[in-house]
């Protein structure tokens, strides 16, 4: 496989309050090669935000980074925030769908005039253009006419179609995703994930797509790396992530599916508070198969396949008899 | 908790409400606390425009008065007319404001229009009609200010009733059968209050020196009632030379004026938060 | 068969005046059978919730009726309709924000009793107990205040707080959005098991629609204001009949079978649903449109098996010639 094209090793972020630290992320490990489709996958509180917003450069002043590093294209992003080419790299190699189309386009002037203006102080001339063919390509109609009109004039999917559209101008090198399909009524979610599909297929780009839903992540991702409380807990190709999942939240979180059991299945317990995150295994306490072990010390990746990764020791044991031992 | 929590957290906030429990307790405590009660009224030419002693710490008027005595009994007046216009003010607004707000429709229209009309009208200058129009008294003072001060109370309590009454609690109690003035007194009245208060506290730095205004321009107490705003008008023919005659007064009305505005500064900025973060 | 506990026959709601308005709900038709969990499915803007409103009678129907245990509900302004329609009763798809921020949750509770004029504060007392116990909440949640429940308990008090009133048809909008998927099953669950020990009948509002199929005994496909399709869920889920039905059930991302199967994509964007506009909803991006589809309307016509389907292909395949409805 290529060299990656994003790293994310061992990053710890603390947010502070005026009385304790946060850690929202522990030791997260998530890897894009180029031109290939990441999924992040996690509940609240997994710290899939915080991730994006470290990538981005978007993080409060009230974050700190306690260990670990984000590497683009073998350059820390870390060490270059704040400067000129970090925000070179956010603005030309890094693109950004969010996960409201609405709140990210301004009501009182058309479409054109914004993705214009942001296109054509980083590309010059031949931006326009270029936006033209991104807006066919997303096959919104009458591209030209799109330019004109204001947002409010457009449905949800058809913004998310501008927006996708718009970061995609740029020619970036990695997309990045935020719950892009999370506003969106189910038929409209499957026809932007078509043409988000078809689009990384085209351009080669490459995508980090962030989602609490498997099946949305499933459909559009080759790789999936599974979060909890901050924590990268496996990461698997995405076949293999919901059809064979080791580790054990991943486990309980699919059993979760309406479709994957009898009844319907939770997880018993609650997420790990950042601001007094148990030790070891974040979930651990939560974990049917744990032993002391787990929340002695946080555990090392295993790898039971050259492509998986996963942090639990005990990640063969089935968790039904253990349940009933 | 709550209180240690919001004087902790705002400095100027503070310093407002130590100012104003200041002046509550000399408004409160006032005849007791004066030095000498003969000598802020007894007239004592000799005395006149003495400057700030050992004997009179801020000087003496032109009439030989104790000019701190006075300030201190002027308190409770100045306090006084600002909570009762304040007060009458709010219930007459917000009853307004919150049955504009909900029940919408022609009656609504008709109850902010009325709002507007007083609104329009300048609030000294109404004031100042009125106050001819009747004897110059406190009373005088309270009518013509409660009656220019209360659209300022309806026009919040209708914009939070607004608010509110579109939040899905309200829809809630609707359908499980809640009757309107349930929904209005036990509910909408509780959310809508934080803006109130916020309104009231610096409506009260904002009616004093009104207040003082009127009495000023010689509408409000009668002599020989203590009133910083007769002291400071009564004041003016002895400038430059009895400073002390203009100058405490004035400091009175600033400090108090100054400590409700911060309170009701920090109690906004106080409030908001709290409650979008519960929401 | 059980009786029907809630018949709507052809009712219709319309905001707005003739020409310029929105049919939000036309010419439904459906009964919902006692002790039964049924389905109302349908994407933004397909009238769900407005049927809702309209069963509840917070929304007066232009025309049509609807009756509770054979009993015909007058139209009656929200007020009246809604003392008249006590046994039915609505949870709100954001239960922490239907609770007064100001108010404890026993306070909330209580509330709805007195408003219904419970006078012994023993009886409001039992019944609260009573309730909590069946949610799964212990009373020492009746001091906190709303902000202070996670989302689960916010459910379950908004669940509760219909309860103490003691209702036959409990309507649930979208009592699973916003919850993660962990959580969710606590939620369904305790919906089960409330049907079994109170006896009661559920209207379930929802666009989760594999939450829907497990959940549900018989459910409701609305489409811009129509019902297109009705009938067992298992059976509309296993053999979808109407073409919308089909392509929103492909629309739904899978953890199982086949990933990115070639799928029947939807097109274009839906229409707004105009008063008297005549043809069906349907017909601007159905893949089986005819002729006479936008000529008239199709009626909910029963294809056998109770199921009833609002489709001219369907009730009269091609070569059939003339139509039915």
């Amino acid at each position: 496989m290529s060299d990656p094209l994003l790293t994310i090793r061992d990053l710890s972020i603390d947010i502070e309050t005026p009385t304790v630290a946060a850690k929202v992320i522990d030791h997260a490990n998530v890897q894009v090669h180029l031109g290939e489709t990441v999924g992040i996958v996690g509940e609240s509180g997994c710290g899939k935000t915080t991730l994006l917003k470290a990538i981005l450069g978007i993080l409060p002043k009230t974050a700190v980074c306690r260990s670990g590093e984000i590497l683009f294209e073998g350059r820390s992003l870390l060490d270059l925030w704040g400067t000129e080419e970090s925000r070179r790299i956010r603005s030309c190699d890094i693109g950004f769908i969010p996960q409201d189309p609405y709140l990210s386009l301004n009501p009182a002037f058309t479409v054109g005039r914004q993705l214009n203006e942001s296109l054509l102080e980083l590309t010059g001339q031949g931006a326009y253009a270029e936006l033209l063919r991104m807006l066919r390509a997303v096959q919104l109609p009458d591209p030209e006419g799109v330019l004109e009109r204001y947002p409010h004039q457009f449905s949800g999917g058809q913004r998310q179609r501008l927006l996708i559209a718009a970061a995609l101008a740029r020619r970036p090198k990695l997309l990045i995703a935020d719950e892009p399909t999370t506003a969106l009524d189910v038929t409209t979610q499957s026809e932007i994930l078509e043409v988000m599909r078809e689009l990384a297929n085209e351009t080669g780009v490459a995508m980090l797509f962030v989602s609490h839903d498997l099946g949305v992540i499933r459909s559009i991702c080759d790789r999936v790396t599974v979060m909890y409380a901050g924590q990268s807990v496996e990461t698997a190709p995405a076949d293999a992530l919901v059809n064979a999942p080791k580790h054990p939240y991943t486990r309980m979180l699919l059993n979760c599916h309406p479709g994957r059991s009898h009844g319907f299945k939770g997880i018993p317990g609650q997420v790990a508070s950042p601001l007094d995150p148990p030790p070891g295994c974040r979930f651990s306490p939560r974990c049917p198969i744990a032993i002391a072990e787990c929340s002695r010390r946080r555990p090392q990746p295993l790898h039971p396949s050259p492509s998986q990764e996963v942090s639990c020791p005990r990640y063969e044991i089935d968790l039904e008899t253990a349940a009933d031992a | 908790m709550l209180i240690k929590d919001f004087l902790s957290r705002n400095s100027a906030g503070m310093i407002g409400a130590v100012l104003v429990v200041l002046a509550c307790l000399v408004g409160i405590s006032g005849p007791w606390i004066v030095p000498d009660p003969d000598a802020a009224f007894q007239t004592d030419i000799v005395n006149r425009l003495r400057p700030p002693s050992m004997e009179a710490w801020m000087g003496t008027d032109h009439l030989g008065r104790d000019v701190f005595s006075r300030i201190i009994l002027g308190t409770r007046g100045a306090l006084g007319v600002a909570f009762i216009v304040v007060a009458a003010s709010m219930i007459l607004g917000v009853t307004v404001g919150t049955i504009a707000g909900y029940e919408g429709g022609v009656l609504s229209a008709i109850l902010m229009r009325i709002t507007d009309v007083f609104l329009a009208v300048p609030q000294l200058i109404l004031a100042l009609a009125l106050a001819q129009l009747l004897k110059p008294s406190y009373l005088t003072v309270v009518v013509a200010l409660s009656l220019t001060y209360w659209p300022f109370f309806a026009r919040t309590a209708y914009a939070e009733t607004k608010r509110i009454a579109s939040g899905l609690f309200v829809e809630a109690l609707f359908s499980i059968g809640a009757s309107r003035r349930r929904i209005l007194c036990y509910h909408v009245l509780p959310n809508i209050a934080p803006a109130i208060i916020v309104r009231a506290t610096i409506g009260i730095g904002f009616v004093i020196l009104t207040a003082a205004v009127l009495s000023f321009l010689g509408m409000g107490a009668p002599p020989p009632t203590p009133d910083w705003g007769v002291a400071v008008a009564e004041s003016r023919q002895f400038l430059p030379e009895a400073w002390w005659f203009a100058l405490f007064p004035g400091i009175a009305i600033y400090l108090v004026v100054l400590g409700f505005n911060l309170l009701g500064d920090a109690l906004r900025d106080f409030v908001d938060p709290r409650i979008r973060r519960s929401s | 068969m059980p009786d029907p506990i809630i018949e709507c026959q052809d009712v219709s709601v319309h905001f707005g005046k003739k020409g310029v308005g929105v049919a939000a709900v036309s010419e439904v038709t459906l009964d919902v059978r006692e002790n039964e969990i049924f389905g109302v499915v349908g994407e933004s803007g397909s009238g769900k919730s407005t049927l809702a409103r309209a069963i509840l009678g917070l929304q007066t129907p232009v025309s049509g009726a609807i009756s509770l245990e054979g009993r015909g509900l007058d139209p009656l302004p929200p007020k009246m309709a809604r003392q008249d329609r006590a046994k039915i009763q609505y949870v709100h798809q954001d239960s922490g924000a239907a609770l007064d921020p100001w108010w404890s949750v026993g306070s909330s509770l209580e509330e709805g009793l007195i408003v219904h004029g419970v006078r012994s504060a023993d009886e409001r007392h039992r019944r609260i107990e009573r309730v909590l116990d069946a949610v799964g909440l212990n009373e020492s949640f009746l001091d906190r205040y709303p902000h202070e429940l996670s989302g689960g308990q916010q459910r379950r008090i908004g669940l509760a707080r219909i309860l103490v009133l003691e209702p036959q048809v409990v309507i649930l909008d979208e009592p699973t959005s916003g919850l993660d998927v962990s959580v969710q099953a606590a939620v369904l669950n305790l919906i089960l098991e409330l049907r079994a020990k109170l006896n009661l009948t559920f209207i379930f509002i929802s666009h989760d629609l594999a939450v829907v199929h497990k959940l549900c005994d018989r459910l409701a496909v609305m489409h811009l204001g129509h019902v297109v399709e009705l009938g067992e869920s298992d059976e509309v889920f296993s053999s979808p009949a109407h073409p919308y039905t089909k392509s929103l059930l492909d629309s739904v991302p899978r953890l199982d079978g086949p990933p990115r199967e070639v799928r029947l994509r939807l097109k274009g964007e839906p229409p707004k649903a105009s008063i008297g506009a005549v043809g069906c909803s349907y017909c601007y991006r159905c893949p089986k449109v005819r002729q006479d589809c936008s000529a008239a309307t199709p009626v909910l016509a029963d294809i056998g098996d109770g199921r009833r389907v609002a489709c001219f292909a369907v009730h009269a395949p091609a070569g059939d010639g003339m139509n039915r409805g």
